[in-house]
């Protein structure tokens, strides 16, 4: 079934939306919220939470076009909040680790002037991405989206680890720049 | 804002790219790349050969395949640039918006540029510019029957006017004038007919010789994304007339095909 009918359904408010959902994207949502939690029973916990969650946004919103990204977002949201949350997952430290990151692509951290609204820094970090060639984008957005590791990123890629932690570095310095030159006081 | 929290906003990363990633990257083997050097190597060492010099022009385009030309043809054409010819018809033909994307023969993909290269034709002594864009297939929106383009394929397109050495373009190209090496954009790009060709001052071009793809005119027929923002012809798309990233116009061309 295509994502518009399945969308179609959520916005009839038909339960079966739910269903077609998890036979198209189960696994893949699965696996997403898995390399975040990694905890089976959390992940699909994440997922369930998911569906209900996509039940109570379609409408308003109608994801006809980019369905699994819209519930990938919600996945990823949902698995870092349990991450958070429960540190018998013992996952919180590399949520940490990856949150030192990003730190420092903030252009100044401690001086809060305004805060960037979730446009314009959603144009900025896609700005950003764009200017990348294809295989930097993909290694920044395995990195900080799918929550991979450096060794993940590797394998998958085929190139070695520094490389890959070589290319984050230069990734994150020249998102720091493109916040920088927006004006993005965050 | 701090590390996690962005850490959290990377979700507005465009679904675009999300779903890229998703898909498996083509793995390099090394083997694989010191053979593709080896094929470089001997293929520019053939094409140093091949290539008669033209004046100051020749160093760049020694690594360039030489252009071969069909019987059909009847001018000749050598890499370089040269002014836009005055007597090319620059009227854009009309197209409802709506039309821009129901032609049949058209191959819409999101692509990065890989390549670019002017070429001078010469119609039995009054000349033109072209260029011809190497584009990498990232992601294809609609493609007409009998074509596959699928994700890292390569796909040249004849573009109206000369861009690679830097030279301003002609009124009328204002959106292909931000076409440069490695910019990426979602292109729409018409299969040439066979019988496809140019005909001016007793010499004909038959357009497939120099490429199987064609843009019509350098406004209407590209969303590219710079550094100063998305460059296309917002009056054309009124319908993403408000797009300011390469995201809201793939929602958009999908809306648009339905």
């Amino acid at each position: 079934m295509g994502d518009n009918e399945i969308v179609e359904l959520f916005l009839r408010r038909d339960e079966a939306a739910i269903e077609r959902t998890a036979e198209k994207y189960g696994g893949r949502l699965r696996s997403l919220a898995y390399g975040i939690v990694t905890d089976r029973q959390t992940a699909e916990e994440c997922e369930n939470d998911a569906y209900l969650e996509a039940w109570d946004s379609i409408p308003p919103h109608e994801p006809r076009s980019y369905l699994y990204a819209f519930l990938a977002r919600i996945v990823r949201h949902i698995g870092l909040d349990r991450c958070r949350e429960r540190t018998r997952l013992k996952r919180s430290a590399y949520i940490v680790e990856l949150s030192r990151e990003l730190q420092e692509c903030i252009p100044a951290p401690d001086d809060t002037v305004r805060l960037i609204d979730d446009m314009a820094l959603a144009e900025a970090i896609n700005g950003f991405l764009g200017g990348l060639s294809a295989e930097k984008r993909g290694v920044f957005i395995r990195r900080y989206f799918h929550l991979d590791s450096i060794a993940e990123i590797s394998h998958r890629f085929g190139i070695s680890e520094s490389k890959v932690k070589s290319m984050l570095f230069r990734c994150r310095n020249k998102l720091r720049e493109r916040l920088e030159k927006e004006g993005c006081e965050i | 804002m701090n590390g996690n929290e962005l850490l959290d906003k990377m979700e507005l990363i465009a679904p675009a790219y999300i779903e890229a990633a998703e898909e498996a990257p083509k793995r390099k083997r090394p083997w694989l790349r010191w053979a593709a050097a080896a094929a470089a190597c001997i293929a520019a060492a053939i094409g140093a050969i091949a290539i008669i010099p033209h004046g100051g022009e020749s160093e760049h385009h020694t690594q360039l395949a030489p252009i071969k030309l069909s019987e059909k043809s009847t001018v000749t054409v050598e890499y370089g640039f040269c002014e836009p010819a005055a007597w090319r018809d620059t009227e854009l033909t009309p197209y409802t918006e709506r039309e821009m994307f129901s032609k049949s023969n058209t191959v819409i993909f999101m692509g990065r540029v890989s390549g670019l290269a002017d070429v001078k034709i010469d119609f039995n002594g009054e000349k033109d510019c072209r260029c011809i864009a190497s584009l990498y297939v990232e992601k294809v929106y609609k493609q007409p029957y009998g074509c596959a383009f699928e994700q890292g394929d390569g796909i040249d397109v004849l573009l109206p006017c000369g861009i690679e050495m830097g030279m301003p373009v002609p009124e009328g190209a204002r959106t292909i004038e931000y076409i440069d090496k490695t910019r990426l954009g979602i292109f729409i790009v018409q299969k040439l007919e066979d019988g496809a060709c140019e005909e001016h001052n007793g010499a004909v071009l038959m357009l497939k010789d120099l490429a199987p793809y064609v843009i019509e005119d350098g406004v209407r027929w590209a969303f590219l994304s710079t550094d100063d923002g998305l460059k296309f012809s917002r009056s054309d798309y009124p319908g993403a007339k408000d797009a300011i990233a390469l995201g809201d116009i793939e929602k958009y061309v999908q809306e648009m095909l339905g």
